[in-house]
């Protein structure tokens, strides 16, 4: 169990402290975010694509779910032709090696958020896989 | 290799209890958020090296950790011979600490890494972040008042979390090795820093960095 002062000190930052809308641009910038067909994922690629990123790519576990992902973003960001999807499962070495040789054929990669993983999407819930 | 799905269980009090499952070597939770984060991690080196001498940048490399981490007081730091192989015994397995325990591990392994393995000055900037309690994490289904409270108070949005996650994806060097948290540099859980602490640290990435060259030989000549 977190400390009071742990408990304290995360009850001040949740209301007090706000983290700034991100306004540094990411033209010409190829950024992977992996776990991003919802959530925290889904949100950051949002933002790079916003932000002018030339290419924007979507690790998931579900193609279906992160084409629909991809889909969204461009709309909500009037852009296109910026988000790719690309398969990846972290629960399987050779999907993460096939996913890496992939990004060894980019012609750059400026930043990968590995924001994937077993996630505890709810705190009293079984953790949830994205 | 099973699709896991898994029940949803209510607490009143405490950390959900997750369900013991493998994948490939390990629990999942410690394959997925450990040991395949920290593959790919170094299995993305070289092109991200590459980037930065081409382009003249600094590309960086982020792990989305959690505040979680100092939710633990990681027991399993003290197993003999493996705190891995005690990690995926199933019997004695704590998965109610399970997500805590494997934050700590991104925690640990980031530090170690750049601390240590890294040579330095690098071209990458390898960095974890926490993103804050989100909305994203919590459940519609929780009708006590405190959880109201904290749902509607305290939470963030999750694009508001996104921030977080932006910032370490786009931060200079002088956040290389560290832990950020609102979008700036952070101190991690005192356990972390603390001598025993340095000791699990070096511990853990001792077996992490056995377990990667296992499953890709050679893996460590790409840092």
């Amino acid at each position: 169990m977190p400390s009071l002062s742990v408990l304290a000190n995360f009850i001040y930052r949740q209301f007090f402290v706000t983290p700034q809308y991100p306004t540094k641009s990411c033209e010409g910038k190829t950024i992977i975010v992996t776990g991003a067909n919802v959530g925290l994922g889904y949100e950051a690629a949002k933002h790079f694509v916003r932000l002018g990123a030339e290419k924007v790519i979507l690790g998931c576990r579900s193609l279906e779910k992160a084409k629909q992902a991809a889909e969204s973003i461009e709309r909500e960001e009037s852009r296109s032709g910026v988000v790719e999807v690309w398969e990846l499962d972290l629960a399987n070495y050779e999907s993460v090696k096939k996913f890496a040789k992939r990004v060894d054929g980019l012609k750059r990669i400026d930043a990968i958020v590995e924001n994937a993983g077993m996630c505890l999407l709810q705190w009293h819930r079984h953790p949830t896989r994205f | 290799m099973a699709q896991t799905s898994y029940k949803i269980l209510i607490a009143e009090t405490g950390v959900a209890t997750g369900k013991y499952t493998k994948a490939e070597d390990n629990e999942l939770t410690i394959t997925t958020n450990v040991v395949s984060t920290f593959l790919l991690a170094l299995l993305v080196l070289p092109a991200l090296k590459r980037t930065a001498q081409t382009y003249n940048t600094t590309p960086n490399l982020v792990i989305v950790s959690s505040e979680v981490h100092f939710f633990t007081d990681f027991p399993e730091r003290n197993a003999q011979p493996s705190i891995f192989d005690h990690l995926n015994e199933k019997s004695t397995a704590n998965m109610d600490d399970r997500y805590n325990v494997s934050k700590l591990l991104e925690v640990f392994a980031v530090r170690e890494l750049c601390q240590k393995v890294i040579p330095q000055p690098y071209p990458v900037t390898v960095n974890c972040l926490n993103p804050g309690f989100c909305h994203s994490s919590l459940t519609r289904e929780m009708d006590t008042w405190g959880f109201w409270f904290m749902k509607k108070v305290l939470a963030r949005t999750t694009e508001v979390g996104s921030r977080t996650l932006v910032a370490s994806a786009l931060a200079g060097k002088d956040t290389h090795g560290e832990y950020m948290s609102d979008c700036a540099v952070a101190k991690t859980a005192p356990l972390v820093g603390s001598e025993e602490g340095k000791r699990a640290q070096e511990r853990v990435w001792k077996e992490l960095s056995q377990k990667l060259e296992t499953i890709q030989p050679g893996i460590l000549k790409n840092i």
